[in-house]
């Protein structure tokens, strides 16, 4: 058993590396005696400046308190003191006892050069805090040295490379790789060349035109010549490029040390095809439909150039690959962490961010070790023998007048993650973490089942389409048809399509009918949940859990461990899967379970995320085992060494009741993660869970808007005059007794969402039927 | 350590329990064992989809895995081995070295791209296949993918397990089994379809690894690739896969394909390098191969290059010893340490036994070193130009960080030819040719 890294004497470069130290060594021993901190390029080390990022901004969220989080972590483990400059008070990496000094000012030219005179740190990393504090190196990249401060990670030129179009494609013609070609032409005679210099099919984008116009697909002369006439007539130039419509989307995570080693972490497949921005798109890891040809060719690529460009730390890059033949396409690189990283990082359990910091300060990949093995490398690839599956979470609902189709322009202000041992399974836990109204992929009323909103959905994508595909195939569209609208890969198709026949099946069985144990144990591992299955068979939750557990069908607890169980691991990293047929832990420590936010959401976001991690150390330091749940890749509270174990799971009565009893768990903390474990609180308590803290009864009492206001009532406090209704008759003539305009609530709500307030009947009557789905079960409050 | 705490004691309890299983509750058994409810139990089970015939999966260590069978409906035993490889499971059957083995791929999605058509390259060989059949006895999977999606792919796996007469098996928790197979190391199984499981009692358990697999693996006769090629490089064949071959010859070299025992010490005059292949089973079988390596090294003064078996046998002529390593290495996630340049490379790699590399032999060095545990990667001689390799730079599957080293290897032997390296050592060119020609005679 080998422990810590490997020494090897023979090793003529290792030694070359450690007499080049020794000789660093003796030349600053001269002005220093403190033989702390690290020597990086002949320079000690010992203070360091990370810049965060600053507000949340969609696109840009969680995931860089996760990254800048891990990076201090690193440092603090090699002795470094660390100063932190972010204005957002939300965060773990602003919390005490992280950073050695946090300045909550602005990430600006201004403020991080005034911090620099004033702390005069050593060392800066601009790769932790997302474009903001890259723009910031950028920027500052002349006033560094004069500052006396050294650029740590990938060198400032290299990401302006990476961020330039133009220096991008001249630094990969360098290595003979390919970027996407295009050209400018300002007549058809030279839209014709270089029309047959790229090769058909083409796309033809007129410059200088609003909103496309005169763009298109041209797949031969005449038809660019048709193009060119049209555009020539609206703008003096043309875009020609090659048209990629409909190629696969392929990422990979690179890391490179400075002696030149490079390893790619995780590959990535989008479900959704070229077009939309990566961000939006539905992202599965590992990649399901590449031969070991494909992958091998796009990871060569990948070292090749990220060798090429002189990355030290952790980068992301992303191709085309057409689904015809072996051809790619390089479409970017970028030299930063990122949400792909993130993801990325709970994907496979590897701790991107935290290695990319140690790499920034000189340490060879070889010599740092995987924290989740302890026994093995950092150098290695991870091997996952479970897919995940990442959906991305939009709230255009929340916008007025914002397009609601997906592009080339990141949406989404969140992500969730799912992961399982198939991919149905993992799909469908996904789209149920996305919303908790959810079922999965099932029949629904998201997408209205006519030819023309299916298919409008299917081609011009929204956030909807997966729900679109579900009511595809129940209309009967095939495989095949769905294939040529959306480009989207058969296979997943063929996965999905499978559900619609499971979800048949159980429509069969009536409400007194009862479900056999084949079928009810197909669709578990189908990934259907038990409330989806009741609703399929017109009867309650709790029926069907009770049926299932009846049969003995319950879920399993799997370990990520980066290796396929190839060596021994101490992973506390764990996720549920009813596709197996035993536990990888035993159950002994009645840890207190803490839930988490969930999916980041426009009104609950790292905020929640800190106040989990918060609950956990504090437990922690008062010796409770803990269990984390949660299933938000961008999160600090899902990193693998906060919580004694870390459920990667959704948060809904099934899976926290299984966890818990899984567990024997001591109790149930909800009030740290927001909104998401609120409204499971009272059926947790039903169904008699130990819930610490508030009693779900009295979260009732004060989430419910009836119960409010009634004991408002009850003590004497004045309010407007209120009313709790579930139908839009007895609104109505409520409205009409106290006047308009009135404020309509819905019950178990987040910030406000779904309020509104409503000044004529129709208003209001619109507004029943669009936004707020009146119930039996969430009533709706007008006052 | 609860993980090994839990495996041991699944082991220790799995013997008498599988004998409890009567064969009956295994046909209605469609479930899954609950070990919240009742202890760890033996007998693994899952629901097979309709429409497919149910499989076992037992190993004689009493274990059974239940599952739903695809390919050729046929009943097999063989050496149960696992790959953590993410991709490439028609390099990895058609691989020689994991012939006579039950192949687990840890991986639970496969078939999901097909499998390719028969093409062949200028040289011959088939393009996207490592020899011409399928190797191993056959295959363990967590969820097969039953239709296929990808341009290249001409049939599925399914069916191309059925027209080799491959058996498989889907729906078995391959994780479990990998705790299972990592703890007990070389471990046997048995696969057969049909509706009920036999008891190991009455399973035929023949160990594949008490043949000679190499002789079953090699070639009978000497072939010759790229006949043009400028300098004739010797493969020795114990197994050898159609990249390695592809390799040399991309590199313009003439490759004559040998068999494992051929009689390589009297022809080294006709040879400018001499290669030694990849191959299944122990080193321990290939005495031949071994001792005319032995007699190899004391005249031959140009390159010669091992990879995997190649790299064993060179280590045992060159007096090293051999050892079954705790944890096989198998995977395409492999770090290995160049030590003469300190740099980390991943590597594919699928061997259960190691060279044993504490103490040297004179004017030996080692060459590679694995990060992860240590153990021998790769070995060199410090005057002559004799290298070798543990893993496997020709991939297939597996990352192409160390092709390289095909080009380093025809280069260095191009190198020396036009140089004039005499190919044998003056003063024992007699001795040698003499003395084995009259052994053969």
């Amino acid at each position: 058993k080998v422990q810590g890294p490997v020494e090897f004497p023979g090793a003529e470069a290792a030694q070359a590396r450690r007499k080049q130290r020794e000789e660093w060594e003796r030349e600053l021993a001269a002005d220093d005696s403190d033989k702390s901190g690290r020597i990086v390029n002949g320079r000690r080390i010992r203070k360091v400046l990370v810049l965060g990022s600053g507000g949340l901004s969609i696109g840009q969220a969680g995931e860089f308190d996760y990254s800048g989080s891990q990076a201090i972590k690193a440092l603090k483990e090699e002795g470094i003191y660390t100063v932190l400059i972010n204005p957002n008070i939300a965060t773990i990496q602003t919390s005490k006892g992280l950073a050695d000094k946090c300045y909550f000012l602005p990430v600006t030219p201004d403020c991080v050069r005034k911090v620099i005179l004033h702390e005069r740190p050593d060392g800066i990393y601009c790769t932790f805090g997302g474009q903001t504090a890259l723009n910031i190196g950028v920027k500052l990249r002349d006033e560094f040295e004069g500052l006396g401060v050294q650029v740590l990670g990938t060198p400032i030129e290299t990401i302006m490379v990476t961020e330039d179009r133009e220096l991008f494609a001249a630094a990969m013609a360098e290595i003979n790789e390919k970027c996407a070609k295009s050209h400018a032409a300002s007549s058809i005679d030279e839209a014709v060349v270089a029309a047959n210099d790229i090769g058909y099919p083409l796309i033809i984008r007129a410059a200088y035109a609003l909103g496309g116009l005169g763009s298109g697909f041209a797949s031969n002369e005449e038809e660019l010549v048709a193009l060119c006439r049209k555009a020539f007539a609206a703008s003096p130039q043309v875009l020609v490029e090659r048209s990629m419509k409909g190629w696969k989307e392929i990422e990979y995570e690179v890391v490179r040390d400075s002696v030149d080693n490079c390893i790619t972490v995780c590959n990535m497949e989008n479900f959704d095809p070229l077009g939309i921005h990566t961000g939006d798109s539905i992202v599965v890891a590992p990649s399901q439909t590449l031969s070991d040809e494909d992958y091998q060719m796009l990871r060569t690529t990948a070292v090749n150039v990220i060798r090429h460009l002189g990355v030290v730390g952790e980068c992301n890059i992303q191709y085309a690959l057409n689904p015809h033949s072996r051809e790619y396409s390089i479409i970017e690189v970028n030299a930063r962490l990122s949400r792909s990283s993130a993801l990325a990082s709970k994907a496979t359990g590897y701790p991107l961010a935290f290695v990319a910091a140690k790499l920034g300060l000189g340490i060879p990949l070889n010599e740092i070790r995987n924290s989740v093995t302890r026994e093995t490398t950092a150098c290695f690839e991870p091997s996952l023998d479970y897919v995940v599956v990442k959906i991305p979470r939009w709230d255009l609902k929340k916008f007025d007048r914002v397009s609601k189709n997906l592009s080339s322009a990141m949406k989404s202000v969140g992500e969730v993650m799912a992961i399982g041992r198939t991919f149905e399974e993992t799909m469908q836990e996904a789209i149920r973490s996305v919303d908790t109204s959810f079922d999965g992929f099932s029949r629904n009323s998201y997408v209205a089942e006519t030819k023309e909103a299916i298919e409008e959905e299917l081609t011009k994508p929204t956030d909807l389409r997966v729900f679109a595909i579900a009511n595809a195939f129940h209309m009967g569209y095939t495989v095949e048809e769905i294939h040529l609208l959306t480009a989207i890969d058969r296979w997943f198709l063929c996965k999905l399509r499978g559900l619609v026949e499971t979800e048949r099946q159980l429509q069969a069985f009536a409400a007194d009918q009862r479900i056999p144990r084949d079928l009810l144990c197909y669709a578990k591992q189908q990934g259907f949940s038990d409330a989806g299955i009741a609703h399929f068979t017109k009867r309650n939750e709790m029926q069907v859990r009770n049926t299932r557990t009846g049969y003995g069908i319950r879920p399993f607890v799997k370990q990520i461990d980066t290796v396929a169980a190839e060596f021994p691991a101490h992973t506390n990293y764990l996720y549920i899967t009813y596709n197996a047929s035993e536990h990888d832990v035993e159950f002994v420590d009645n840890g207190v379970m803490v839930l988490g936010s969930g999916v980041y959401r426009i009104g609950s976001s790292v905020e929640f995320d800190w106040c989990a991690v918060r609950a956990i150390r504090t437990l922690r330091e008062n010796q409770f085992k803990t269990i984390m749940v949660n299933y938000n890749p961008e999160t600090v509270s899902t990193d693998y060494d906060e919580a004694d174990r870390l459920y990667f799971s959704n948060i809904t009565l099934e899976r926290i009741m299984d966890i818990y009893e899984a567990e024997s768990s001591a109790g149930v903390i909800i009030s740290m993660g927001g909104q998401a474990p609120n409204n499971i609180a009272l059926a947790l308590h039903r169904n008699k869970v130990k819930i610490f803290g508030t009693s779900p009864e009295n979260i009732d009492g004060a989430e419910n808007r009836y119960k409010f206001s009634r004991m408002l009532d009850q003590i004497g406090v004045d309010q407007p005059q209120w009313r709790e209704l579930t139908q839009y008759e007895d609104a109505e003539t409520f409205c009409d007794e106290v006047g308009y305009p009135v404020l309509v609530r819905p019950s178990y709500v987040l910030s406000g969402a779904a309020m509104n307030v409503v000044s004529t009947s129709t208003d209001l009557k619109t507004y029943l039927n669009q936004a707020a789905t009146m119930s039996r079960d969430y009533p709706v409050v007008i006052t | 350590m609860p993980i090994l705490a839990a495996l041991t004691k699944t082991t220790a309890a799995t013997a008498p329990l599988a004998k409890r299983v009567a064969p009956s509750t295994v046909i209605k058994a469609r479930s899954l064992a609950s070990a919240i409810e009742k202890p760890v139990s033996a007998h693994y089970c899952y629901p097979v989809a309709t429409g497919s015939q149910t499989a076992h999966l037992q190993l004689r260590s009493g274990e059974t895995f239940t599952g739903g069978s695809f390919g050729a409906p046929v009943s097999t035993v063989g050496e149960t081995v696992f790959t953590t490889s993410l991709v490439g499971y028609p390099e990895s059957m058609t691989d020689p070295s994991y012939r006579g083995q039950l192949l687990v791929f840890t991986q639970p999605l496969v078939g999901n791209y097909g499998v390719p058509g028969r093409a062949r390259d200028a040289f011959g060989l088939l393009r996207h296949f490592e020899s011409e059949k399928i190797q191993c006895r056959g295959i363990v999977v967590g969820d097969y993918a039953t239709k296929y999606s990808h341009w290249n792919a001409v049939e599925s796996l399914s069916q191309w397990c059925e027209r080799e007469g491959v058996p498989a098996i889907t729906g078995v928790d391959t994780r479990a089994l990998v705790h299972i197979l990592r703890g007990q190391g070389s471990t046997l199984g048995s696969l057969n379809v049909g509706q009920t499981a036999t008891t190991p009692e009455a399973i035929e358990w023949v160990d594949p690894n008490a043949d000679n697999l190499v002789a079953q693996a090699s070639t009978d006769s000497v072939r010759v690739f790229n006949p043009d090629g400028d300098v004739h490089i010797a493969l020795i064949d114990c197994g050898a896969k159609y990249n390695i071959i592809r390799s040399l010859c991309e590199q313009g070299a003439r490759v004559s394909l040998v068999p494992w025992n051929h009689n390589i010490v009297g022809e080294l005059g006709s040879f400018d390098g001499i290669f030694i292949s990849n191959g299944p089973g122990s080193p321990t079988h290939c005495t031949e191969t071994i001792e005319q390596l032995r007699q190899a090294y004391a005249v031959y003064q140009r390159p010669i290059f091992g990879i995997c078996m190649g790299n064993q046998l060179m280590g045992l002529a060159a007096g090293m010893n051999a050892y079954k390593l705790r944890f096989g290495n198998r995977g395409h996630n492999q770090p290995a340490v160049d030590l003469t340049t300190g740099r980390c490379v991943i590597t594919s790699q699928n061997h259960g036994y190691a060279l044993d590399d504490s103490r040297m032999p004179t004017s030996w060095d080692r060459f590679y070193v694995n990060a992860n545990d240590g153990s021998n990667e790769g070995i060199r001689h410090l005057e002559k130009p004799f290298r070798s390799v543990q893993f496997h730079p020709e991939a297939k599957g597996g990352p192409l960080d160390t092709s390289h080293l095909f080009a380093e290897f025809i280069d260095q032997v191009r190198a020396m030819k036009a140089a004039g390296v005499p190919i044998i050592a003056d003063s024992s060119i007699g001795g040698v040719a003499k003395q084995s020609a009259s052994a053969t005679a």
